[in-house]
């Protein structure tokens, strides 16, 4: 008997320092794909600098051969700020381009306003519905502005509204814009740049998106930049400077851009319509159309592009308050966890190039699996303690690759975000958003891996629950099980 | 087991330090950029508007107004002439170049040209392309051979701003090159050059490889070249039918009425994208002899052949407009779609509601039966609402006895 | 006899020096506006004897803006020069349709703005 108890316990010391150990491999691994990400994103951006010049937007505000763009704005229950959102967008800096508003079932005075607003009038106007949806009610345009068209249709769900306005739209290109995000006045030039570029091969451009909590806004335009106030958002806009400027630009240069953040994405619609358009069955229905795109074109082996334009050209919204961000982390991670699942074929197979090979066994190992780890290692580092095999020189290695390194990768991203973009110019600003990076390692990062966990059982559970940001915007319950959503044509 | 910890701690201290020097960095980055950039605008106030004031017609040259002036003090002025020169064209302009000349800053950006790291190859064609200066053009043609291609692109923009006869040639010889220039851009710095650029384009069509024939094509039906549109006529009958299509569609923006006769067999082109872009054009020449065959066009089974017809008998006046309303009745239901959509949106059917409060009888008849046929065709939505909301009862009430369901036959 | 008043409306700072640089040598006071709101404002306010109207304006466009003071009895008679670098045959038929005196399209020609100016104030005093 003695010996037996005996044994149990060297069993549990064993594993807990192996799993340690283990944890310290991951966290090393793990920092160093972000450092190399880094890396890669520094020259690109150094050179995305160097590259540009101001008298480029101006050519192809000018230019003939610019394509024009349908901006697509899936709206639901928004009367609150919906018209002074078309407003803003109507005064882009763009030569040729047309406002799609589509009224997905509101049940508010949504469309009243917008009626109201514009002088609208119903039309009997032709369109191809090249990809199903609900029913569309009516369409409705304005004599006076004359590149404003308003859709009204029945519910159907964010993804069924974008498709609506995909199949109305007139232009060879088109992104969606999401009823409360801000629009930069060049954001249109700076994302067109790309196709201008590659006219053939470019099939997707992201912009980054930075975060409005904190800055001034004044009719539709931001006014005046500043970091928001209060905490949860400042860590916010840390972990967006590292994800989107030091990562995704990496992810990039790569060719393997997997998420266009559902604020901003131009994308060609020709390309789209031949994936099916958004899918309606997923959370996050921006990343499934990339991934789709991906995987179709590779399959095709067509030679195209999707790239990310470092310059930000987006405001947008984030929670602040503790409970918002734990629904909209929940949402992001069931949407990976369902696009994966359904693309799982891409994964490891050279057949689908850097995506398969790189791109997606990374999203696996520190996205998915990635939260258990550390929360795991953070318990078993607790447990070390409590079981007295803690030792001094594990702990401060565990600092090290868990926490310090960390710290310095988010500071890197502030230094980039310095040399470049600079779109936080005061003093205060970048003393706060330094301290800020320092915390965003030693509890924000924690919390987020505790939120995917959690997500990751909601998935298994298929539960589908859409909150209240707490302000208007595109989020509404979903029924209690998914719905047999419109299956894309072949 | 010491060692390790010591190990550690040293790592620790590293990490501590690249993170301090980071942050210093960063700090004296800022501090140092802040400091130019207020040196610069000072500097600004200072120079700006003396150069202003030659520039608008002071002084015969520049130099002497502003006195000596160091590297630093010469970067701003050459930041103050070229951001004036972006809005500014004829002596004005002139006068800048010379400016630009005379102090030396188009020879430093020559220089510059050969620079061995890249970016500052490409800043100097793009300073170049702003200077305007002909004396650059000898080493920009050299630069369109540069490995790196956004050096080449720059340094084609640039010549294309020059403007100079010796420009054209080089930018058309890299349209033979698909290779390694995009045609496309190409074609659109050519395009804005003038009548010699579309010359040089026409005499060397038969060089360019297809890609590029198409561009070109494009590019014609911009630029003003007398010798064009003998050549997109004969394109019409070009056995690919890209450079068909984009033949008609330039010639419908050079809009020489002439061409309709050629257009109008284009119409009954075997493929879609000549017969779209033939009734696009054919809307813009606007001839009479063009409506019947556009109206026939109506009903072809192509959504974009329709579509641009539609919109082309709406840009012919009263011809067009009313082999609009005679679509109405027509048997093929694509037809009298588009034609109702289009008539809304030309304002003819808010007219002819309007027209229900007339008091002369005659136009209350000629209103309602051009509504009736609106019913009849089944696309009622615009007048649905109308019948709800018009201001005026009198019309709101005939609308509606219109509207109830039985009272038109589709 | 007081220097007539110009109003330049335009969002780019560069533009407006360079404008006032060039009239206000040549005998006119000049003020500016550098977005579609200022714009409204100032020439409600104020009266110009003439308005240089850029298009592209932050918080409001410049055809607004033109509408807006034509309809307005106290301004309707302000003489407003359009200046803009859109220069597609819609937008001018447009921008003279709303009432616009003239429509420069940039880049434009400063002696030739010169002239015109001085046509149309003349115009305007007799």
């Amino acid at each position: 008997m003695t010996p037996l108890a005996f044994d149990w316990h060297a069993l549990l010391l064993k594993s807990v320092i192996t799993f340690n150990e283990f944890v310290i491999y991951y966290f090393l691994t793990l920092n160093t794909v972000y450092l190399l990400l880094f890396v890669v994103s520094l020259f690109e951006v150094v050179r995305f600098v160097r590259r540009t010049f101001f008298s480029d937007y101006q050519q192809i505000l000018k230019s003939e051969m610019t394509w024009p763009i349908s901006i697509l704005v899936p709206a639901h229950n928004e009367e609150q700020g919906i018209v002074d959102t078309i407003r803003s967008l109507l005064q882009l800096n763009y030569g040729e381009f047309e406002v799609v508003v589509v009224n997905d079932g509101s049940t508010d005075a949504t469309l009243e306003r917008l009626i109201k607003a514009f002088d609208l009038r119903k039309t009997d106007r032709i369109y191809r519905r090249t990809l199903p949806t609900a029913r569309v009610l009516g369409i409705y345009a304005s004599l006076e502005v004359p590149n404003l068209t308003v859709v009204d249709k029945e519910k159907g769900g964010k993804s069924d509204a974008l498709n609506t306005g995909i199949n109305i739209s007139r232009y060879p290109l088109f992104c969606s814009v999401d009823a409360d995000s801000v629009i930069e006045e060049n954001a249109l030039l700076r994302v067109v740049k790309p196709f201008m570029e590659h006219p053939e091969e470019m099939v997707a451009v992201g912009g980054i998106v930075r975060i409005i909590n904190g800055c001034e806004v004044r009719d539709g335009r931001v006014t005046r930049i500043s970091l928001p106030r209060r905490a949860l958002p400042v860590f916010q806009v840390v972990e967006y400077l590292r994800a989107f400027l030091s990562g995704r630009i990496g992810w990039s240069v790569l060719r393997s851009l997997l998420i266009i953040s559902g604020a901003f994405g131009l994308y060609k619609k020709s390309e789209v319509m031949a994936v099916g358009g958004y899918d309606s069955t997923t959370d996050t229905e921006d990343l499934e159309l990339v991934v789709k795109l991906h995987e179709t074109l590779k399959k095709q082996k067509t030679r195209y592009r999707i790239v990310f334009v470092p310059d930000p050209v987006c405001w947008t919204e984030v929670p602040e308050k503790f409970k918002t961000l734990l629904m909209q982390r929940n949402r992001w991670h069931r949407g990976l966890l369902q696009s994966f699942s359904r693309h799982w074929r891409m994964l490891f197979n050279p057949r689908y190039g850097v995506i398969g090979t790189l791109a997606l066994p990374y999203f696996l190992v520190f996205e998915m699996l990635g939260p258990f780890i550390e929360v795991l290692g953070y318990l078993s580092v607790i447990a070390a303690y409590f079981l007295g095999i803690l030792n001094q020189e594990f702990f401060l290695l565990f600092l090290l690759v868990a926490v310090f390194y960390g710290v310095f990768l988010s500071i890197a991203a502030v230094l980039l975000e310095e040399i470049s973009f600079r779109r936080y110019p005061g003093w205060e600003d970048l003393a706060r958003l330094i301290w800020y990076s320092i915390w965003e390692n030693l509890g924000f990062r924690q919390l987020l891996a505790l939120f995917k966990v959690k997500a990751f059982f909601d998935f298994i559970r298929r539960r589908r629950r859409w909150g209240e940001m707490g302000h208007k915007g595109f989020r509404e319950p979903a029924p209690a099980s998914p719905p047999a959503g419109p299956r894309p044509p072949r | 087991m010491h060692t390790t910890s010591e190990l550690l701690i040293q790592v620790l201290w590293g990490l501590g330090g690249v993170l301090t020097f980071l942050f210093l960095f960063i700090v004296v980055n800022k501090a140092m950029r802040e400091l130019k950039e207020r040196r610069a605008a000072t500097l600004r106030k200072e120079l700006e508007p003396r150069i202003l004031e030659y520039v608008n017609g002071k002084g015969e040259r520049l130099g002497p107004q502003l006195g000596h002036l160091g590297g630093f003090e010469r970067s701003v002025a050459e930041e103050i002439l070229l951001d004036n020169a972006r809005f500014l064209k004829g002596t004005a302009r002139s006068r800048i170049t010379a400016a630009c000349e005379e102090l030396g800053l188009v020879q430093d950006r020559i220089a510059q040209l050969r620079h061995p790291r890249w970016w500052k190859r490409a800043e100097a064609a793009e300073k170049l392309a702003s200077m305007k200066s002909p004396k650059a053009a000898p080493e920009l043609i050299v630069l369109m051979h540069d490995e790196v291609p956004d050096v080449r692109m720059r340094a084609a923009r640039a010549l294309g701003q020059l403007d100079t006869r010796t420009s054209i040639k080089p930018l058309v010889e890299a349209m033979q090159d698909p290779n390694r220039w995009s045609a496309l851009r190409i074609a659109d710095i050519l395009a804005g050059m003038g009548t010699d650029a579309a010359d040089e384009l026409v005499e060397n069509f038969n060089t360019l490889p297809i890609k590029a024939r198409v561009a070109a094509v494009d590019c014609l039906g911009r630029a003003k070249s007398l010798r064009a549109p003998g050549l997109l006529l004969r394109l019409l009958t070009d056995p690919d039918r890209n450079i068909r299509a984009r033949a008609a569609h330039s010639l419908g923006l050079i809009g020489d009425p002439n061409f309709t006769p050629d257009l109008l067999k284009s119409l009954s082109d075997a493929e879609w994208p000549v017969r779209a872009m033939a009734a696009k054009a054919l809307g813009k020449l606007a001839r009479p002899e063009a409506v019947e065959p556009l109206a026939r066009v109506l009903k072809d089974k192509e959504w974009w052949v329709r579509i641009n017809a539609a919109e082309g008998l709406r840009s012919m006046g009263d011809k067009g407009l009313s082999a609009l309303v005679g679509a109405l009745s027509s048997e093929d239901r694509y037809a009298r779609h588009a034609a109702v959509a289009t008539l809304e949106g030309a304002g003819v059917v808010d007219q002819y509601v309007g027209m229900l409060a007339s008091a002369d009888e005659k136009e209350r008849e000629q209103a309602l039966s051009f509504i009736r046929k609106i019913v009849a065709s089944e696309r009622t939505d615009s007048l649905m609402q109308s019948a709800a909301r018009h201001a005026q009862e009198k019309v709101r009430e005939q609308l509606s006895r219109v509207l109830k369901p039985g009272e038109v036959k589709p | 006899m007081n220097p007539p008043r110009i109003l330049v409306a335009d969002d780019d700072a560069t533009i407006r020096r360079f404008i006032a640089t060039l009239l206000v040598d040549r005998g006119y006071e000049i003020h500016e506006a550098p977005d579609g709101q200022q714009a409204f404002r100032m020439a409600a306010e104020m009266k110009p004897d003439l308005m240089l109207l850029d298009l592209i304006m932050p918080f409001r466009d410049g055809f607004d803006v033109l509408q807006d003071l034509k309809r307005q009895d106290t301004t309707a008679r302000i003489p407003i020069i359009i200046m803009s670098v859109k220069n597609r045959e819609e937008e001018i038929v447009k921008g003279f349709n709303l009432g616009a005196e003239d429509y420069v399209v940039k880049p434009f020609n400063s002696l030739e703005l010169v002239s015109r100016i001085r046509k149309i104030l003349e115009r305007s005093r007799s």
